[in-house]
């Protein structure tokens, strides 16, 4: 399977791609290959990034089994409470849900923000 | 087991360990040398109030002002590789700094102490650590010494006891 073959695509409901910590996000998975995937998976996870490199963590992952050649799955996760979206001086942390596809590791990415108030907080250096 | 939203029991917090250690046994070690002492709970969320009490040994007896602070970082650990090996280099850029206590010494007095208190602020960002970045939460202690009749340097000593912030209950 060649990935320029594989389309994938992940629809968030309403389009929301802000949410409060411990929120629910829901959406549908779409995919559309010449053959089944040998597996496919959604995953949320977050990163967090600096001058002195970039962490990466898979906080959930949803299988998405006996994948057929084109379908639309729904998928939902539960939030985790932290680590919150944020922008400092030094470092970032922002979210993402990923859409993964194997062989080739296909991915695609939505960014997502996960904070108090639905936006990134803005950490300002006070000395 | 308690609800969750009260603060764990306060205990003794442990210093930082981020000096390098040839220098905090010799801090250790020094005659008259002050060290510092903080007693919080461990684990505080975001809006909530916090309570700490605070200690300073100084022989010297020397003490002119503490002040004691909670105090919020964002930490990126920088790795540097070299022929003799790995070495870490830790930038910091701190957010945030509530005052808890502030106090002035008295002359002669070996053992000062005393209690703070404050709230964690509602609207930041929670403890995390990970590989490379980090935020890192700590109660800071600050203190300056009145300089004595000899020449030898007049200490100061800037102390951080690491405690962990939650997000709300």
């Amino acid at each position: 399977m060649s990935g320029s073959a594989l389309k994938l695509e992940i629809l968030l409901d309403e389009g929301r791609t802000s949410f409060e910590p411990g929120a629910r996000l829901s959406g549908v998975a779409a995919w559309t290959a010449p053959s089944p995937p040998r597996a496919l998976e959604v995953r949320l996870t977050w990163t967090s990034r600096s001058g002195a490199g970039r962490d990466v963590r898979i906080e959930q992952t949803l299988p998405l089994d006996a994948p057929s050649a084109t379908e639309r799955r729904p998928f939902a996760f539960t939030l985790p409470a932290e680590p919150y979206s944020f922008r400092g001086q030094l470092v970032s942390l922002t979210w993402s849900v990923e859409l993964v596809a194997q062989p080739g590791d296909d991915t695609i990415t939505v960014p997502i923000v996960v904070a108090p108030g639905a936006a990134p907080l803005e950490l300002v250096a006070v000395r | 087991m308690p609800p969750s939203h009260l603060a764990p029991a306060p205990v003794e917090l442990k210093p930082a360990t981020g000096r390098r250690w040839p220098e905090w046994m010799r801090g250790l070690l020094a005659r008259g040398a002050p060290r510092a002492r903080v007693v919080a709970p461990p684990e505080v969320r975001l809006g909530q109030a916090i309570e700490i009490e605070w200690g300073i040994d100084c022989p010297a007896g020397n003490l002119a002002s503490v002040s004691v602070s909670l105090v919020g970082s964002e930490v990126a650990h920088q790795r540097i590789s070299a022929r003799t090996g790995i070495s870490i280099v830790s930038h910091t850029s701190v957010f945030e700094v509530r005052e808890l206590a502030r106090a002035v010494g008295q002359v002669g007095v070996r053992v000062a102490y005393g209690r703070g208190s404050g709230v964690v602020p509602a609207r930041a960002v929670p403890s995390f650590v990970a590989r490379h970045n980090e935020i890192a939460w700590a109660i800071l202690v600050a203190a300056d010494f009145r300089a004595g009749t000899s020449d030898r340097e007049v200490p100061q000593l800037r102390e951080s006891f690491p405690l962990v912030v939650r997000g709300p209950a």
